[in-house]
């Protein structure tokens, strides 16, 4: 029961706010930032008494933003006060409430990287605020649209998740766009992102069928968005480069921006339409939900085996240490997510994991799906932008085999356990990476005993678990050939001990780790000699504490003997 | 665990720096300004393909446009007909040791016609530069220092003036003007009077210098930079040649 009129200029302040963020692109393009350098008065004029005469050169485009600029503030103004006092819903006077706090901030921001000539975080800031507002007073036009309240909830499956993360994605690349335009850093993560978003174009033109208008839309866009940004890559300019730049110079990277505004407007727009349509607002789910599916445990123990590798890499860059860390956690989580997501049918099935939580239902599928995708294109944009192409590459690369290879391979064959190792030993090699920058034989040889490792840590757990492996229909090797499982755990145990020797042998450590490390690896092979004969479930428990014990206890030694 | 390696890391941190040692103080006491008898003098030559000039496009901004009767060169590269360098900032970058108090006459950044007068020159710490604006349009001068801070002036009427004054040495501070974008100007900030500029003959000359072994160091904003070590005895002069290709 909205009015038409709030609806009408509900969708005009949307359409003004598509033309300001054009308008300061063009500011930004033509490098007109500080062509007014007081604030909020112009040439100690105030606003709107300024002569239009005077807007010569860059004054035309800065003072023409904030023209622009006050008009859309009175309008989300009139919005916002409609809303809050003469109507009922309560999203939709919570979203004008939150349209007039943005546009107030808005303006303080673009009051503040004028007064502090153009700092790149506030102008990012500024950039990023403007894309999100402007998905505010979208929503705001779909609230106050005659048949919202009208829309009938129908199961829209997997597409709320693609929709979303295809939202946020998009809303990243301009972030990342923004980055370059204002501090000349990100290039090479805006052009992996894009790689990203076009994946996920794909998918959602393959998954959403029944959104065939904006989803063919989105595509097309995103076609255009491509080939404009490839041509923008080519002519641009850095921002403090001297001399005059050609239109073309300043029109390619200004129509790459609306572009993405467009992009992220249709993409919210799918998304906003979606998630009605999928039945109410999502319900809050518990936070410990979401943790666990991020698999808190490996996620730590990946951590510790990536900071090893940046460690033995010899960086003493920490702060460098910590942005590798985020990255490669958030990477890895992400990663754990989307196993979670694709193994819920699986997980219901056996004991070990029905309480796990989309099994237990207490996280929609779709949400998962959204979040995982999320977490590693964060991660890895991360890595890509702070630290290198490298790191960034390596842990998408072991994202793709976790979650696209050894995920499906579980129900296909035995071979899992040594696919899923190579995954499972890439983190010391994105440590290494992150500290140097390429990868030499050191970084191989942690690799190699993490591969090695992980044989006999997870054949204990395969062992234990069979019986709820078997109802899942995993093709665990104690499953498939139970000799082969012992026979494989005595081979890799005492190959372990062999590679668990190479960092001596290549001067990565000295005597103490050698005599260390062999009497562990002679430790664990006991343990695993006691499991290949009594084949009980107490026995293969023993072994895999022994080998959660024992990799700590050798990473430790390492790093003793480099003290 | 974790506790454990995030604690074997920081004493790795601890142990991987090596003790400080204190450093000596600076001297107390500087030598007073000598007044030098020797010279470097010389010119800055161009040699090469001469590039096609390019022409500003100043149509932005009418008054601009009407204030010449002309179409106004690109400024980044301008040869002489002698064949020499115009716009080239000279200076003794290493091998002074005196100090030397600034000038109190300022130094005059104009802008006229829309473009900076002049668009190269030299300045030493603590002496004022006066920045005028000839023109009836409006500008913004913005100063992108790095050792020293940034600023940004609005001079929206003409005859406007500001004083401003640098406290660091930096070679060189640019200028640009935000409305109009093909402005630029760069001031060469050193703490010392020995720098020229050349102009249209292409000729700098650095007088009453001390005797002594000096790095002599010649900038131009499109051509980079290039350096000649001088010996000068006192009283005598030496005539120099910079040479830049593109």
């Amino acid at each position: 029961m909205t009015s038409r009129w709030l609806h009408r200029l509900a969708w005009l302040t949307a359409g003004a706010t598509f033309l300001l963020i054009v308008a300061g692109a063009s500011v930004t393009s033509n490098r007109a930032g500080l062509s007014v350098p007081d604030w909020p008065n112009t040439y100690d004029q105030p606003l709107w008494r300024f002569p239009f005469a005077k807007m010569v050169g860059g004054i035309f485009y800065e003072h023409g933003h904030r023209l622009l600029a006050s008009l859309v503030g009175l309008l989300t103004a009139a919005l916002a006060l409609w809303t809050f006092f003469g109507q009922r819903d309560r999203l939709l006077r919570q979203l004008g409430l939150v349209a007039l706090a943005g546009v107030l901030l808005q303006g303080l921001l673009g009051g503040l990287t004028v007064k502090f000539l153009l700092p790149p975080p506030i102008s990012i800031a500024h950039a990023a605020l403007a894309q999100a507002f402007f998905c505010v007073t979208i929503a705001i036009a779909f609230v106050t649209s005659k048949n919202w309240a009208a829309v009938q909830p129908t199961d829209a499956g997997n597409a709320r998740g693609w929709a979303l993360a295809s939202t946020i994605a998009v809303y990243l690349q301009l972030i990342l766009g923004a980055a370059i335009r204002h501090s000349e850093r990100g290039i090479i993560a805006h052009i992996c992102g894009a790689i990203a978003v076009i994946t996920l174009t794909i998918f959602i033109v393959r998954n959403l069928r029944q959104f065939r208008g904006p989803v063919l839309t989105l595509a097309g866009l995103i076609i255009l968005q491509a080939t404009l940004g490839i041509i923008t890559l080519y002519i641009r300019q850095p921002k403090l480069a001297p001399g005059q730049l050609t239109a073309l110079q300043v029109l390619l990277p200004t129509l790459h921006l609306a572009t993405g505004a467009m992009i992220l407007g249709v993409s919210f727009a799918l998304t906003f339409k979606i998630f009605r349509q999928a039945g109410a607002a999502p319900q809050p789910q518990s936070i410990r939900a979401y943790v666990d599916m991020t698999k808190p445990r490996i996620v730590t123990m990946v951590l510790v085996t990536t900071a090893l590798g940046f460690f033995l890499g010899g960086s003493h860059a920490w702060g460098n240490l910590a942005i590798a860390l985020l990255g490669v956690g958030l990477a890895t989580g992400g990663s754990a997510v989307l196993n979670n997501y694709l193994d819920r049918d699986v997980d219901l099935k056996m004991a070990r994991t029905r309480e796990r939580a989309l099994p237990a239902g207490l996280v929609a599928p779709a949400h998962a799906l959204a979040l995982g995708v999320t977490l590693v294109l964060v991660g890895t944009l991360a890595l890509v932008w702070a630290i290198n192409l490298l790191t960034g590459f390596l842990v998408l690369l072991a994202a793709f085999l976790y979650v696209l290879v050894y995920t499906p391979m579980k129900r296909v064959s035995w071979f899992n356990t040594t696919v899923g190792a190579i995954p499972g030993a890439i983190p010391p090699l994105c440590g290494w990476a992150a500290a140097t920058g390429h990868l030499d034989t050191g970084a191989w040889v942690l690799f190699a005993i993490l591969f090695v490792w992980q044989h006999p840590h997870f054949y204990a757990i395969a062992w234990m678990f069979k019986d709820d492996y078997r109802n899942g229909g995993l093709k665990m090797l104690p499953i498939v050939d139970p000799a082969a499982t012992f026979r494989h755990t005595l081979v890799y145990s005492v190959v372990l001990i062999g590679i668990s020797v190479l960092p001596f042998c290549v001067g990565m450590a000295g005597h103490i780790y050698a005599i260390g490390a062999v009497l562990l690896g002679v430790w664990m092979l006991a343990v695993a000699i006691a499991f290949t004969r009594t084949k009980t479930f107490a026995d293969a428990k023993r072994l895999l504490k022994a080998s959660v014990i024992y990799l700590p206890l050798l990473v430790v030694l390492m790093i003793l003997d480099r003290l | 665990m974790k506790t454990l390696f995030v604690g074997l890391l920081v004493l790795a941190v601890g142990c991987g720096k090596p003790a400080e040692t204190p450093t000596a103080p600076p001297p107390l006491a500087e030598p007073a300004p000598v007044a030098g008898t020797a010279t470097i003098a010389g010119k800055v030559l161009f040699t090469g393909d001469v590039p096609k000039p390019t022409l500003i496009k100043m149509a932005a901004d009418p008054y601009c446009a009407s204030a010449h009767d002309a179409t106004v060169p690109n400024e980044e590269l301008l040869i002489n007909t002698n064949g020499t360098l115009r716009n080239v900032f000279v200076y003794v970058r290493d091998g002074l040791t005196g100090t030397y108090p600034p000038p109190t006459t300022p130094a005059v950044l104009d802008q006229a016609g829309c473009l900076y007068r002049p668009r190269v020159q030299g300045l030493q710490v603590g002496q004022p530069l006066i920045i005028r604006n000839s023109d009836d349009t409006l500008h913004n001068v913005h100063a992108l220092g790095d050792k020293n801070p940034a600023f940004n002036l609005g001079q929206p009427v003409r005859g406007m003036e500001q004083k401003k004054m640098f406290t660091q040495p930096e070679v060189m501070l640019r200028f640009k003007c935000d409305v109009h974008p093909w402005m630029t100007a760069y001031l060469g900030i050193v703490n010392h009077p020995f720098h020229a500029t050349t102009g249209d003959g292409g000729t700098f000359s650095l007088s009453a210098l001390p005797a002594g072994k000096y790095v002599v160091e010649a900038w131009h904003e499109k051509l980079g930079t290039r350096t000649q070590t001088i010996e000068l005895a006192a009283g005598e002069t030496k005539t120099v040649e910079f040479t830049f290709t593109p």
